[in-house]
């Protein structure tokens, strides 16, 4: 993956001066991507009621907690979608690029592990 | 009570397909299937089948086939270019290039848009031709011109 400053282009062009073999250039597969956008949701409070929020996907969403540590986001079956793991943080992000049409009507539940304790967030994901 | 195990199983099984399917996050290539132009393509190569290996080939979605010069034919073959029109100027924040065996040792990423008849040079790479040798990227604004 090659990253670099968000630059807005009408073409993209990959210009080559030297070869790897004495044949010419080949490429397999070539993709660009746009920087996903990042949707933050309020401060979640220790064990506080289900707050619903509709972020417009594709996006990413970034949960702030103290000590952040854990998100599983789950449809509304009670279904696994989505099992994150990390060192305790302020926030915690989670990508939803490709979520939203596996999920029954769009809604998902996430659930938040902090040093406080659990939370609980009820998303939409609209396009 | 077996056959109910039997569909406990298999309900179990189709829950880790789905998980195993969304943890690929896939986001949106912005240049799938745009209208592609290269300086170069084999005409009768065999990574793009009976089609031969147009430029088209390297961003169609299908890792199974690929662009690639006509290097038997190519007056200079170091130079090679691509670019893929977006149709639109769009934003642009990252990219993924699977280089086929024949790649670049440099190269380097250009962008235009409608009103500039320039392409600015966004990155240059060199990629490692010997052992232990590293790689090196950098960032540079020369202004070359496109075609």
């Amino acid at each position: 993956m090659i990253n670099f400053t968000q630059t807005t282009a009408k073409q993209i062009r990959i210009r080559a001066f030297s070869r790897t073999t004495i044949f010419g250039y080949s490429i397999w597969d070539w993709q660009c991507f746009a920087q996903p956008t990042v949707v933050s949701t309020s401060p979640l409070v220790k064990n506080a009621a289900s707050q619903t929020k509709t972020v417009i996907t594709p996006c990413e969403i970034k949960f702030f907690a103290p000590g952040i540590s854990g998100c599983v986001l789950y449809d509304v079956t009670g279904r696994t979608m989505i099992n994150i793991n990390q060192q305790a943080a302020p926030s915690l992000t989670l990508n939803v690029f490709a979520l939203r049409g596996k999920l029954l009507d769009g809604v998902a539940i996430a659930k938040i592990f902090s040093k406080n304790g659990t939370s609980t967030q009820r998303l939409t994901l609209a396009k | 009570m077996i056959i109910g195990k039997y569909f406990y199983v298999f309900f179990l099984m189709m829950g880790s397909v789905l998980f195993l399917g969304n943890s690929a996050f896939a986001q949106t290539n912005l240049i799938l299937g745009k209208p592609a132009v290269a300086n170069s393509w084999d005409t009768a190569g065999v990574g793009g089948g009976s089609r031969g290996m147009p430029a088209s080939l390297a961003n169609d979605g299908d890792p199974g086939t690929r662009w690639a010069t006509n290097w038997n034919f190519d007056a200079n073959r170091d130079s090679g270019w691509i670019y893929v029109d977006l149709g639109t100027a769009q934003t642009i924040a990252s990219m993924v290039i699977k280089w086929e065996t024949a790649g670049a040792i440099h190269y380097v990423i250009q962008v235009a848009n409608f009103s500039d008849p320039l392409s600015q040079t966004l990155l240059r790479f060199w990629r490692p031709t010997r052992p232990g040798q590293r790689s090196q990227k950098s960032r540079t604004v020369s202004a070359m011109k496109t075609g």
